[in-house]
Order: structure tokens, then C-alpha cells, then sequence
């Protein structure tokens, strides 16, 4: 762990954490779940004030989502509707569209936090897909908001010992993610198990 | 049971095998998850390191941050909080004689307040 960005926390405060946020949502290898969880330990100290951690780290987010999912919307919509002109490829592109307009939330919601890497790539996607401004907006606000309340608050909650909790939070959250794989590809293959035995 | 597994095999590889590899995730995560809670029950403690604050060292040893600039000879934090790395910057002194400072007191302090 680069302890360097850690010093930067109690100096810069509020505006380096919101900048940590925003740019982590560009897919930018900016270490933000570290500094949220030094964050939640710096409020917990007295050094910085709880709500407005959790609010900065909320808003650089926020902003973050808007401006991937704008830069899909405008470039990527462009290229998807060029790519959409040969008829066979253009079915498929509604499709995509379709499940992303009527599913896509869910997908916006958990890329926030339990599958965060993919999340950049999400927003440039729902931008593309031209999925609805205001269902993506809350979504990946209300996705954010689990983000940021959990790496402050286990960063709070563990305060003075920051290798722990981002320790015990990667365990936790591969935990959870691989397990909720598990029951997805479980529930499949019994499905699948029981239509080969109707239709061998 | 094998029967079925089998056809599983033979119609669905590929899903099978992601059932798999979801399963070995999951019990390698709980496994390093009960590692590591019973390593960090008994390492409370963070070692004292430059990016920190005095409030942030204090609340990590359990030990009143005011005491220990009082001890260590720290100027109170006045405005925004300092950490050891600025406090040095601000004395030109090298950070490691700080830290050495800060952890004398913690000592001094712990050992004040034993029983």
C-alpha cells in the first residue's frame, strides 16, 4: 500500500476525496476505497467531520457517473447507431438495448460496490444503449451511496487500523460476490438439469 | 445425483465449470476472511507511520491525542490537523525522529496508565 495518498487525506481533506471518487469512476487506477476507509478513519479521530466526507465522496461519484455515461451517450451512441445499420447486427443492438433499458438498473446498482471494477465500463455502456437518463441517475446514485457509506463507515468503524479494514472489506465483498455467483450458476444448472430429464 | 451430473457434464461444461470456480472463490474467501479476523483480534494496533495524525495514532492506541503532543512536545493541531509528515516539514526535521517521538509517548502513557 502507497502510503503517500494517505498524507494528502487530512491536508487536502474534502475536495481530495470527491477528486478521488470522480476519477475512480473513470476507470482511473486511483486507490479511492483506501482513501475512503483512511477518510472514515480521520472522522473518527476528530480530524475531518463524518458527513461531509461521506457527502464529498457522494458527490465525486455522482459526477463521476454523469460524465461516463454522458461520454457513452455522445460517442458511443454514434458508433452503435453506425454499427446498427447492417440488419443482422441491428437485432442484436435492440436487444442489448432492450435488456439494458429493462434490466440495466440492477447492473448500474451493484457495479457501484460489490462488482465496482466494472463499474466505469457500465456507465460508458448505459450511455450507449441510450438507457434512461433519470433510471440511471438514481440507480447509480443509490449504488454510490452503498459505496461510499460502506468505506467510510467500515473505515470509522475500524479507525486506527486501516489494514484491517481493507483487509476484512476485500474478504467480505469477494465473499458475497463469488457467493451470489454461486447461487446465480447453482439456480441455473437445476433448471437445466430438470429440462434434460423432460426432453433427454 | 451422478446421473445427473453427468448429463450436467456432457450438455453444460462450461456452466459447470463456472459453478465450480464460484464455489472454490467462496471458500477461498471465507477462508482468508476467519484468517484474517483472528490475525486482527490480536493486532489492534497500527504502527505509527508518517501519513497519520496525532488524533488518528491516538484513537489506533487508545491513548488522548492532546497527551500525547503533550508528552511528545507536538504543537496542539490549530485550524486543519497535521500529520507527522507536515509536523517534521514544519520543525526540518527528518519524519522518523517524529514517529520515534510519538511512540516514546504512547509508550510513556500506556505504561503510565497500567495498573
Amino acid at each position: 500500500m502507497t502510503d503517500w495518498p494517505l498524507a494528502l487525506v487530512p491536508s487536502y481533506g474534502l475536495g481530495l476525496i470527491a477528486a478521488t471518487t470522480f476519477l475512480s469512476c473513470l476507470a482511473l487506477p486511483i486507490p479511492a476505497s483506501v482513501i475512503m476507509l483512511a477518510a472514515g478513519g480521520f472522522s473518527a479521530a476528530g480530524d475531518l467531520d463524518l458527513a461531509q466526507v461521506v457527502l464529498a465522496a457522494l458527490a465525486g461519484a455522482v459526477a463521476g457517473d454523469q460524465l461516463g455515461y454522458a461520454l457513452g451517450r455522445w460517442g458511443g451512441a454514434r458508433l452503435v447507431d453506425r454499427m446498427a445499420q447492417s440488419a443482422k447486427r441491428g437485432a442484436v443492438i435492440a436487444k442489448a438495448q432492450a435488456v439494458m433499458q429493462a434490466r440495466g438498473g440492477v447492473a448500474v446498482f451493484l457495479t457501484r460496490w460489490l462488482f465496482s471494477p466494472l463499474g466505469p465500463y457500465v456507465n460508458l455502456i448505459a450511455g450507449a444503449a441510450r438507457q434512461g437518463w433519470l433510471g440511471f441517475t438514481l440507480w447509480a446514485a443509490a449504488g454510490e451511496a452503498v459505496w461510499c457509506g460502506l468505506y467510510v463507515g467500515i473505515g470509522r468503524g475500524f479507525a486506527g487500523n486501516l489494514s484491517a479494514a481493507s483487509d476484512l472489506l476485500g474478504s467480505v465483498l469477494g465473499l458475497v460476490a463469488s457467493l451470489a455467483a454461486v447461487g446465480l450458476l447453482g439456480w441455473a444448472l437445476v433448471v437445466l438439469a430438470r429440462q434434460d430429464r423432460v426432453r433427454p | 445425483m451422478i446421473g445427473t451430473l453427468k448429463r450436467l457434464w456432457a450438455n453444460h461444461p462450461r456452466l459447470l465449470l463456472a459453478f465450480l470456480l464460484a464455489s472454490t472463490l467462496s471458500l477461498f474467501f471465507a477462508g482468508r476472511l476467519i484468517v484474517s479476523a483472528a490475525y486482527w483480534a490480536g493486532h489492534r494496533q497500527e504502527a505509527v507511520q508518517p501519513w497519520m495524525t496525532v488524533g488518528y495514532v491516538g484513537r489506533s492506541w487508545g491513548v488522548d491525542p492532546r497527551q500525547i503532543d503533550a508528552v511528545a512536545g507536538l504543537p496542539a493541531p490549530d485550524g486543519h490537523p497535521l500529520t507527522l509528515e507536515d509536523i517534521a516539514r514544519q520543525r526540518g526535521v527528518p519524519v522518523a525522529e517524529v514517529v520515534a517521538q510519538v511512540e516514546a509517548a504512547i509508550a510513556a502513557l500506556r505504561q503510565g496508565s497500567a495498573p
